[in-house]
């Protein structure tokens, strides 16, 4: 099979977790198509670069996780400039069918919201969403721990009355 | 409760990340970057390589200084002094008169350079024996001859007598 044939398949099999990661870390439809559409650019430019022995779908999430908090970062540092904060995300209403955690999640910082999406919604370990997002297991505990100290506080504020 | 947290979030993200993109994700492929890829890797890859060749050249460059540029100056040669000196009496010694320094070798004229008198001079050239002579239009210069020895530089003097 071409390069353009593997690639196609590849992003067939995993465009849709990836486009959900973006989601899931900037927060926004127009900023997950943004990140979305310039993970694929950079994907397919060293797609021949791929070696066989390497997963592709590790290698994308990477791309794509990478490419999202650029991109959320650089509407963060737009937005405090010019709108209002409040604004930034809505994961709120992306995940409908649980906007508590939504606007929770909306609270956590860019680099967080990574680590949850590719711990619990793609099932990485944490060692490996360190090498993904290339930075040490450690650090990727410590994000998870603060992350989830925040989201229970926020919840437990959220369920009293 | 930390437990019930993670399995919300599993349960909450997991349809998240099966979100159909709005859009096919072929868009990707059909931007110019990718109609010119070939044509980028090529250019990138001839700047790469005129960029090494560049550095190796100049690498070359600083370590062999000489003029040819592929063989290097010989680490030997011949070191000293013209003096120009006498006069009417009491006499004297001119310091920093411009005198012409030639050395031959077998009657032909390896080298001549104007060289200002009393000043130590450093002239490189292959092994072999030669007449190191000065010229003066107002002094008598000696001829002397040295033997220059691979790996070192022999020392001179031409003492010049002022008429």
């Amino acid at each position: 099979m071409d390069l353009e044939t593997t690639f196609e398949l590849a992003i067939t099999e995993y465009g849709p977790a990836l486009y959900g990661l973006a989601l899931a870390i900037t927060g926004g439809v127009a900023d997950a198509e943004d990140a979305y559409q310039a993970a694929l650019e950079q994907a397919w430019q060293r797609w021949g670069s791929l070696r066989k022995s390497t997963s592709a779908r590790p290698w994308l999430a990477k791309i794509c996780a990478r490419t999202a908090i650029r991109s959320r970062r650089r509407r963060l540092h737009w937005i405090t400039r010019h709108v209002d904060v409040e604004h930034a995300s809505n994961l709120g209403s992306l995940i409908h069918w649980d906007p508590d955690l939504g606007r929770a999640l909306d609270q956590l910082t860019t680099r967080q919201r990574a680590v949850i999406s590719l711990h619990y919604g793609q099932g990485y370990s944490l060692d490996e969403v360190g090498g993904l997002l290339g930075i040490s297991g450690g650090t990727v505990r410590s994000h998870l721990n603060r992350a989830l100290d925040h989201l229970r506080k926020e919840l437990m504020d959220e369920t009293r009355p | 409760m930390k437990r019930d947290l993670e399995e919300r979030l599993k349960t909450s993200l997991e349809p998240l990340m099966q979100t159909t993109p709005p859009w096919r994700h072929i868009d990707a492929r059909s931007t110019r970057r990718y109609r010119w890829q070939p044509v980028i890797a090529v250019v990138s890859a001839i700047a790469v390589a005129a960029t090494v060749a560049a550095i190796v050249f100049a690498g070359r460059l600083v370590r062999e200084p000489s003029g040819s540029g592929t063989s290097r100056p010989p680490a030997s040669g011949v070191i000293g002094k013209v003096v120009l000196s006498g006069g009417p009496p009491p006499g004297t010694q001119l310091q920093g008169q411009r005198v012409v320094l030639t050395i031959s070798a077998a009657g032909h004229t390896v080298v001549s350079k104007e060289v200002a008198s009393s000043r130590i001079v450093k002239v490189p050239i292959s092994p072999g024996t030669y007449q190191i002579s000065a010229l003066d239009g107002s002094a008598n210069c000696s001829a002397s001859s040295v033997q220059v020895k691979a790996g070192a530089f022999t020392s001179f003097e031409v003492i010049c007598s002022i008429r």
